[in-house]
């Protein structure tokens, strides 16, 4: 039993992604034979699409729990983002972007700030944050509205084939932040800040840099999120972020990364946002209700905190 | 042996709060040298590599680094200059690889911030080539051993151009062949010409090692003098000042009386197996051994803090199941921490709160507590126990350490504790609190109260004890009566060697 769970350690090492990819491909293959309308074009093409803006902001809440924080305003910088598009966007779509990326980054420099220079728990600190932004997005547009205008909205319905270009564009994005976690200097530090601040920081890393960064990182990719909301909805809505705060955690801990910091990737949380989509997907193809499903995506996130603990304890002790 | 100093301490002090950690302590390292820095604990020792790697920032004094004066504002800037740390605990984090481990805060950077994983790879390679030392590069750093850690560090220290290399007590939790292995390196440093500041409490090795001997007691210097010229008899007495006898009470009269604590057959996987002993009421047993060895998890579990898988215990020939610290407590058995702060005292809570904590049970009615009881019984202890504390409504935690630990001592003589079990009692303790301490404990023990301490200090376990196990990778080595206590033989039976003169229990 010893030996086989610390040899399944050793294959979780190597790969990170392996059984969220293999939870995915199960689901897709079951989904395939035995769910009605699974594998027809419409409904691919829509799943494809559904993963992108959860994607992007796991991408960024996994630099973040990478490094030992967690960003529970994700959500909320995703809305502001699509609010503050919708606000500037009728102007032009370059003004909208600009003011949606500018908001989004001093969010992060706020969070930063706050884990960083007043030594708040992020959990907290990032909460704080939450609750102002969901004020701020509710004076900002109290009501759903504004106007994307349809040269941006192509961002969200252009496609080539059955794939749509915001697949591609997640894609593109995850393949360079994955090269950047694993190869580059400001990849190790992120690993090294979540692995052991004390001794990262003993070793010469800039500790409190790294976390500004990495509450940056989420941000961005929050931002981005939030912008492809609002190519998709073609509105700014108050509430259109609120999913994403538990979702991308949910893909993160499902992924194989450590809420303690320092272990895991973003091959795992990207495989397990997938993952989280198509399974949301089947649900509704099945005709289960949102209730049932989110006590499921309760049930699934246990299972695998569990799972990933009790194979960390058994190498410990190996 | 002439050449210039590299680095002069120079008449330095440092205080924190009301200690004076040093007081005017001067120092001087030379290229090619090993210079061993040696005094019990609390001595200054680790305050003295701090203030020279730029932790702290010195109240007096000045360093002087190839003959400039410098100001050291932080660990970075030693290692700039050319000063690294080799600390006791490894600071390499588990779960990056050797060669990220290596590489971490001076990676090789091509363009645009990627890392030459390929060069920093064959700089780790050769470095340890060059020191003869063999490392797999792509291990993961917390599957290596403790001495394969420190093989590791020193290679990033040497690769970094360091010129003074600081080593605080590398070979504490090494075995002896690990040790003979490090020892070898060393060697092969000073004929680099690398000047060692060498912190160690073993004799052989620095009897092996040192050209020079520096001696802090108490934050002062006691002298510096060439290995060569001093005794090992000598530099004991440097070190200790005092006789041992006035620290450490005389052990008392009359024999022990019946056993207090009986364990069988304890274990706990990956801690401690088979751990059969007893401990008398009135008698003082120490677990010696030396760091992680199990003893830790072994009197973690008899309070109960740590579920043992195996084994039984008996409290005055009672049997008793321990699943939690309130069990534990309930069958009369007291615990103290070595993470005061953390496990054992509640910071912000005041002395009074602190002390009441664990037997407010005893004076309680209807679920109240009786304050003027309490009130009275705590100021009673503060002054019995002498603690320095400006009342006994002061938070715990503007304390010192030596009085936080008499606070927590207070807790188990208010309550009618019939076992005391002590992780580490002195640690970061002075030598004045200390002895008040180890006469605390002879007071418990002539109320009939069996102590069981766990030291990874030798001398301490020597003079406050009157039976020592040894522990060794979680089994009970050996064990010792009083009248067979030797350093050496302990020591030994420490390192895995059966015990001389102990019996195999």
């Amino acid at each position: 039993m010893k030996a086989t769970r610390r040899s399944l350690w050793v294959l979780l090492d190597r790969y990170p992604a392996l059984p969220a990819c293999t939870a995915l491909l199960l689901l897709v293959a079951g989904g395939t034979l035995w769910v009605p309308r699974f594998a027809t074009d419409i409904n691919i093409r829509n799943v494809l699409t559904q993963i992108v803006p959860l994607g992007l902001a796991a991408i960024g809440q996994s630099i973040v729990v990478l490094t030992g924080g967690i960003d529970m305003s994700l959500g909320g910088t995703v809305t502001l983002t699509v609010v503050v598009a919708s606000l500037f966007m009728k102007n032009s779509v370059a003004l909208g972007v600009g003011a949606a990326l500018a908001a989004a980054l001093a969010v992060g420099l706020l969070n930063g700030y706050g884990v960083v220079r007043l030594k708040l728990p992020p959990f907290l600190m990032t909460m704080a944050i939450m609750f102002a932004l969901e004020g701020v997005n509710l004076i900002l547009r109290p009501t759903p509205g504004g106007f994307v205008p349809s040269s941006f909205r192509l961002l969200a319905t252009t496609r080539y084939g059955i794939v749509p270009l915001g697949t591609l564009i997640l894609a593109a994005v995850a393949l360079v932040m994955i090269v950047v976690m694993r190869r580059s200097r400001h990849g190790l530090h992120l690993y090294a800040v979540g692995g052991g601040e004390e001794r990262a920081r003993l070793a010469g890393v800039n500790t409190g840099r790294v976390k500004w960064q990495a509450y940056l990182w989420s941000s961005l990719f929050a931002c981005l999120a939030g912008l492809f909301l609002a190519a998709r909805t073609g509105a700014g809505d108050r509430f259109i972020g609120e999913p994403y705060n538990m979702d991308s955690v949910t893909a993160v801990v499902l992924g194989g990364t450590s809420l303690a910091g320092g272990v895991g990737g973003l091959e795992g949380t990207l495989a397990a946002a997938a993952l989280l989509g198509l399974l949301n997907n089947t649900l509704n193809l099945l005709k289960v209700l949102p209730y049932w499903q989110w006590i499921l995506k309760g049930v699934v996130m246990i299972a695998a905190l569990g799972f990933y603990g009790r194979l960390r304890m058994a190498r410990r002790s190996a | 042996m002439n050449a210039a100093p590299l680095l002069q301490v120079d008449q330095v002090s440092k205080r924190f709060g009301g200690v004076q950690a040093l007081s005017g302590v001067s120092l001087s390292l030379c290229a090619g040298e090993l210079h061993a820095l040696m005094g019990e604990n609390g001595a200054g020792k680790s305050t003295l590599i701090k203030v020279i790697v730029g932790v702290h920032a010195p109240d007096g004094g000045a360093l002087h680094w190839k003959g400039q004066p410098i100001r050291i504002t932080s660990p970075l800037e030693a290692q700039r200059l050319g000063i690294s740390v080799i600390h006791q605990e490894s600071t390499m984090i588990a779960d990056l690889s050797v060669t990220q481990n290596f590489a971490l805060g001076r990676e090789p950077v091509r363009a645009a911030g990627w890392v030459d994983w390929r060069a920093a790879r064959a700089e780790l390679l050769e470095t340890a080539d060059q020191l003869g030392v063999s490392i797999d590069p792509d291990a993961r750093a917390g599957d290596l051993t403790v001495a394969q850690r420190k093989i590791v560090e020193i290679c990033k220290a040497v690769s970094q151009a360091a010129d003074l290399i600081i080593m605080d007590e590398p070979t504490a939790a090494l075995t002896a062949s690990d040790v003979a292995v490090l020892m070898q390196l060393i060697g092969r440093l000073k004929a680099a010409g690398k000047a060692i500041l060498y912190v160690s409490h073993r004799m052989a090795e620095v009897r092996a090692l040192a050209d020079q001997i520096t001696v802090l007691k108490d934050g002062q210097l006691v002298g510096t003098r060439p290995a060569a010229d001093v005794t090992t008899d000598q530099i004991v007495a440097m070190m200790v000042g005092r006789e041992l006898g006035q620290i450490y009470p005389s052990p008392p009269e009359q024999p022990p009386g019946a056993p207090a604590l009986e364990v069988k057959g304890f274990s706990l996987p990956g801690a401690f197996s088979a751990v059969n002993l007893t401990v008398r009421s009135g008698e003082i047993v120490t677990i010696a051994g030396l760091q992680g060895q199990g003893q830790r998890q072994l009197a973690q579990a008899l309070y109960g803090a740590l579920p043992a898988r195996a084994g039984q215990v008996r409290v005055h020939g009672v049997p008793v199941r321990l699943r939690s610290p309130q069990e534990a407590i309930r069958h009369g058995i007291g615990f103290t921490s070595d993470d005061r702060q953390g496990e054992a005292l509640v910071p912000i809570l005041s002395v009074r709160e602190n002390i009441a904590l664990a037997s407010l049970r005893l004076r309680q009615r209807f679920g109240f507590v009786q304050e003027p009881a309490e009130a009275s019984l705590v100021q009673r202890l503060v002054n019995e126990l002498r603690i320095k504390t400006a009342s006994p409504e002061a938070a715990v935690n503007t304390l010192s350490g030596g009085n936080q630990q008499k606070v927590v001592l207070a807790r188990w003589l208010a309550d009618q504790i019939k076992v005391l079990i002590l992780l580490e009692p002195t640690a970061g303790v002075d030598v004045g609190a200390r002895a008040e301490i180890y006469r605390l404990l002879r007071d418990l023990t002539a109320r009939g109260v069996g102590i069981l301490v766990v030291t990874s200090d030798l001398p301490e376990a020597l003079g406050l004890s009157d039976r020592i196990l040894v522990m060794y990778r979680g089994r009970l080595q050996a064990e010792f009566e009083r009248a067979a206590f030797s350093e050496a033989a302990v020591m030994t039976a420490a390192t895995g060697q059966s015990g001389k003169g102990g019996s195999q229990p």
